[in-house]
């Protein structure tokens, strides 16, 4: 859907970016668009609401990589605001995009370095470091981080996928794990536990993702991805020759009620009518000698 | 396959050829997500047992399936949607002849350990695998060249590998539809395996809508 069509005057243009503001909402590219349509030629009418949209169509223009709109906006911002941090941000957000990564890194030191309790330009440093590849600097500057704001799931979620892009399964456990003290209810940190389990593989890990992946799915019984790694790991222990065959009867049970609650899932639409059912047949089928 | 493969590697795949489908798709993919990682496997309709395999015949890619943008270090739902895709192929005559990939970072377009390990899972049962990753920092809505770079795997590792890359119908004709694809926005309606995870009445492997509107805009 077009934006700029479903929108239709500067006012509805202002409520809607206001809506996208509260909610945390990035939108860049519809933020853009709604920017150049209806609000640029009416920033004046805007009152005292005028700074904080443009600083976020600034960091949407950013993301969009549309410098040209980003310049003129931080420009006025910085005159209206010349000791501003959240300025000061996107001005080093701007020198990042031009690839002067090093002076958009030194600005940042020297923001934490006014203000070590601001978790904003630490993260960014990460974000840098990470867009540039030296992965094992983002590391160190994510370790450190996390000394300082141990309760920041969203860095222990970064420093996890961080691990597992260096093959560090271990590690990227152990911030799973962490995620798992914070929200014992979410879902999808017990679902992540069971992806990283899995890809580890051998019998134990194996074991440790199929209950992992049984207690996403008391959380949610809705989760495609759970049920189908129940079903991957259930049906990879049932054809071990080192499991005991008690052992594997229990397994061979776990599969048939997944690949029973999974066609059941299936036939609720109709992604596979035209005779491709078979297509999922051949799915169980295919994986079970796979084992 | 059961025709030579060894001799068809060397000879026959000078030329890489982009059908506009498979293009299109590929290029919708990463402009759908441009900050995550994404991947995908290439196809091509199986060649039929009577046809001889003797190097003239052009090596065309003609579709696309796009997989994961989210979780591409942990390995059983890129697993799941594999052996599907398998099951997919084998009921309308196509085969995975290649598999495409782009990283997060715009200026890294080098094959990382996730593109060996997929390629050389599918190089398994098709030894002259491409491997296509995508150079993020061409991409820009007036593209200019198919921004990809070519490997094969070779002795277990990913080695670039010397072709031409032809695009269908012709290369402004694929470029264009491509532009205007990106301009009307159609990357939303590319359905990947992410999104079918989501929700399962998306499909992914055909994408039937995004097949109608390339459609649409190339005639």
């Amino acid at each position: 859907m077009d934006i700029t069509k479903e929108i239709g005057s500067w006012q509805e243009a202002r409520d809607r970016l206001r809506k996208w503001r509260d909610e945390n909402e990035r939108k860049s590219e519809d933020v853009v668009d709604l920017f150049i349509s209806y609000i640029g030629s009416n920033l004046s009418k805007l009152g005292d609401e005028k700074w904080v949209v443009m600083e976020q169509v600034a960091i949407a223009s950013m993301d969009m990589h549309n410098l040209p709109i980003a310049e003129d906006l931080i420009m006025e911002l910085k005159e209206r605001f010349p000791k501003s941090e959240r300025v000061r941000l996107l001005q080093i957000q701007r020198l990042n995009l031009l690839g002067r990564h090093e002076d958009a890194m030194k600005g940042l030191d020297a923001m934490i370095d006014r203000d070590p309790t601001n978790s904003v330009p630490y993260k960014r440093k990460i974000a840098i470091l990470k867009s540039l590849g030296r992965t094992t600097e983002a590391i160190k500057e994510l370790s450190e981080y996390l000394n300082r704001f141990m309760s920041d799931q969203e860095a222990w979620s970064e420093l996890c996928d961080l691990y597992l892009s260096e093959g560090e399964y271990n590690r990227a456990v152990f911030c799973a794990e962490e995620l798992v003290l914070h929200t014992p209810h979410n879902f999808f940190v017990h679902q992540r536990l069971g992806d990283i389990r899995y890809t580890m593989g051998g019998i134990e890990n194996l074991k440790l993702a199929l209950s992992y992946y049984s207690q996403a799915l008391k959380l949610n019984a809705s989760s495609m991805r759970s049920i189908f790694g129940l079903f991957l790991s259930a049906s990879s222990l049932s054809t071990n020759p080192r499991v005991p065959p008690a052992d594997k009867k229990e397994y061979t049970r776990v599969v048939t009620w997944a690949v029973d609650q999974i066609t059941k899932r299936y036939s609720g639409t109709n992604v596979l009518e035209d005779g491709k059912a078979e297509m999922l047949a051949g799915v169980f089928g295919a994986l079970q000698i796979q084992g | 396959m059961s025709s030579t493969p060894n001799n068809d590697s060397s000879v026959t795949h000078q030329q890489v050829t982009f059908d506009l489908r498979a293009f299109c798709k590929v290029i919708l993919h990463v402009t759908k997500y441009p900050q995550n990682p994404v991947n995908g496997v290439l196809l091509r309709e199986k060649r039929k047992s009577s046809e001889k395999d003797t190097g003239s015949r052009k090596f065309v890619i003609q579709d696309a399936i796009p997989v994961l943008h989210m979780s591409k270090y942990t390995t059983p739902m890129m697993e799941f949607a594999l052996t599907q895709i398998e099951q997919y192929c084998k009921g309308s005559d196509m085969e995975v002849v290649g598999y495409y990939q782009a990283n997060e970072s715009l200026k890294d377009n080098q094959p990382d350990i996730v593109a060996l390990r997929i390629s050389e899972k599918l190089a398994e049962s098709n030894p002259n695998l491409i491997v296509v990753m995508v150079n993020n920092d061409q991409l820009n809505s007036n593209l200019e060249c198919a921004p990809f770079a070519l490997y094969q795997v070779i002795e277990g590792k990913l080695r670039p590998k010397e072709a031409r890359i032809n695009l269908l119908p012709d290369e402004d004709g694929a470029l264009s539809t491509v532009s205007a694809l990106i301009q009307a926005k159609s990357y939303r309606q590319l359905i990947d395996f992410d999104n079918h995870l989501e929700d399962i009445s998306l499909n992914y492997w055909v994408n039937p809508s995004l097949n109608d509107e390339i459609e649409q805009l190339s005639s």
